[in-house]
């Protein structure tokens, strides 16, 4: 119970932080809606002149569960975590008597909680907008294997840029890294090229990065008519990616501390 | 004093000032350079990072015709060169403005911003030309080599008037990228907050792609709000197609020049100190 209150404690602390540069924060959520909008729009004019895979309906389905599935998937801990071990501010989370991923949990969880009722208005305007376009079918178990890929890209997202945070100890840099990350995660989670819209060779990559499980996985599940086969399979890859970075997090974390200067604050 | 001399006197101003400002960005470009080579990895990572952005919006513009030969009037090909010229202007842009846009709000708050108002200089220029990013000379290179590769595969031979046409509205796009990112920026000395010039360059975006592809509505907004004077203009006077915009460009950039510097100026009266 003890760590499931420190989570909620600093949930609430960056949930009242957030809150108070009102202004920053909206603009900070129309920012995430401009991207999707726009690859919309694009892939839209390119259907007009093309057969595509994807019908008007499915390409509008499709970004506009992106604008929701990248947010409740994102996670900042290379920028956060990276800034602090940069800076000497981790000194302070690592004498804290618990670990501090559940600091840096409650923190993301307390934004994220932001976000999430931020995209209420946002969904309702969307779907006066689009609602003759939108169609999706939930049934029971769509929902709960939407949930459940929902979760996995975000617990793959939070411990991948973790892990992405633990290489400051040594490269001493964490804005390029940041940066690097989010190219390609841009590029191969499907927030910009659906997966079945993308070329033979993207789709091979694609299916087999992390990155998929971030935008492109959870909206698949929705999207498609049944539950196949492919979704079982994208989730015991998906298990086997948070395995990894799990592992690799807690090795980089045990050898980063012995490496770890202190910098002067 | 006779006309002659106050001509004479005004013209040795004017040169004066020109060059006293073209010395002040070779020291700062000096002295960016060496702050960046102080981190050599961040200064490779950057140079990695460039490439990949690149790369990753040529896969991209394939991506799109993938199932189609044009989309539009555009081609893959007069597409890459609209991203071309895009990115040349973000570049040349961003080696000149660095990151002030989204460090002044945090200066304005700090009180930091003080030292910048005190020193003997146009404040406009210094606020958003204290610093520069050297290693947008990388992102340069790969925007020229786009735009060379493109005009090969397009065998792009502009005459000398189309030619010239470009450089006047590329230098228009210049002007008004900078004059627009400046503009919101301006806006920090009221909300003090960085995430509205994000939202900027998210909005910026767009001109990567040429703007007349959209419908004729959302093109007509692109170009009341300047954005189809960024690239989709330039590109077209390099294609060889000047249209009545092309002529129109430079009017437009010395007109949100204008504005963008009132905007600061009006923004400066109401700013007051944080410092003790």
């Amino acid at each position: 119970m003890k760590p499931l209150r420190l989570i909620l404690h600093w949930a609430n602390i960056h949930w009242q932080l957030f809150s108070e540069y009102r202004l920053g924060a909206f603009a900070w959520i129309i920012n995430g809606l401009v991207g999707p909008l726009l690859m919309m729009t694009i892939w839209l004019v390119v259907a007009q002149h093309s057969s595509l895979a994807y019908n008007r309906s499915q390409i509008i389905t499709y970004y506009i569960l992106t604008i929701f599935v990248s947010r409740l998937t994102q996670a900042w801990s290379t920028s956060h975590v990276g800034r602090s071990i940069r800076d000497g501010r981790f000194s302070r989370t690592i004498i804290q008597p618990y670990h501090y991923l559940v600091e840096e949990l409650g923190t993301t969880l307390g934004l994220k909680a932001i976000r999430f009722f931020t995209l209420i208005p946002i969904a309702v305007i969307l779907y006066c907008l689009f609602h003759h376009d939108f169609s999706i079918t939930f049934s029971t178990s769509k929902l709960c294997l939407f949930i459940l890929a929902l979760l996995l890209g975000f617990a793959i997202n939070f411990y991948y840029r973790n892990t992405l945070a633990m290489l400051v100890f040594w490269l001493e840099e964490y804005y390029s890294l940041d940066a690097l990350s989010s190219l390609a995660s841009q590029a191969f989670s499907g927030n910009l090229i659906p997966l079945a819209l993308a070329p033979p060779l993207f789709v091979s990559v694609m299916k087999y990065t992390p990155f998929r499980f971030f935008v492109s996985f959870p909206i698949e599940v929705v999207i498609n008519q049944t539950i196949t086969l492919q979704a079982f399979q994208g989730f015991s890859v998906g298990i086997i990616y948070l395995v990894v970075f799990l592992c690799v997090h807690q090795v980089l974390y045990h050898h980063g501390l012995k490496h770890y200067g202190a910098y002067g604050n | 004093m006779d006309s002659n001399t106050t001509a004479h006197m005004a013209t040795n101003h004017l040169f004066t000032t020109i060059s006293k400002y073209i010395r002040l960005i070779i020291t700062i470009t000096k002295y960016s350079y060496m702050a960046a080579l102080e981190y050599r990895f961040q200064f490779v990572v950057r140079i990695f990072r460039h490439i990949t952005e690149a790369l990753i919006a040529i896969l991209i513009i394939n991506t799109f015709f993938y199932s189609t030969n044009t989309i539009g009037n555009w081609d893959p090909n007069s597409m890459l060169l609209v991203y071309g010229v895009f990115g040349l202007a973000v570049a040349t842009t961003f080696f000149f403005l660095a990151d002030t846009p989204f460090s002044l709000p945090d200066k304005i708050r700090s009180g930091d911003y003080d030292f910048i108002l005190t020193k003997p200089i146009d404040t406009h220029f210094y606020t958003f030309g204290h610093r520069i990013h050297t290693e947008n000379v990388w992102r340069l290179i790969i925007k020229s080599a786009i735009i060379f590769y493109a005009s090969v595969q397009l065998h792009l031979s502009p005459s000398i008037f189309h030619l010239t046409l470009f450089v006047f509205t590329f230098f228009s796009s210049l002007i008004i990228y900078r004059s627009i990112v400046t503009t919101i920026a301006t806006l920090s000395f009221w909300t003090l907050s960085k995430e509205l010039s994000e939202l900027t360059f998210s909005v910026l975006e767009t001109t990567k792609y040429p703007l007349d592809i959209f419908s004729k509505n959302i093109t007509l907004l692109f170009t009341f709000i300047p954005l189809i004077f960024i690239s989709t203009i330039p590109a077209k006077a390099l294609l060889g197609q000047a249209t009545f915009l092309s002529y129109l460009s430079f009017p437009v950039a010395l007109l949100s020049l204008y504005v963008s510097r009132q905007f600061f100026h009006f923004a400066i009266k109401s700013y007051s100190s944080a410092s003790s």
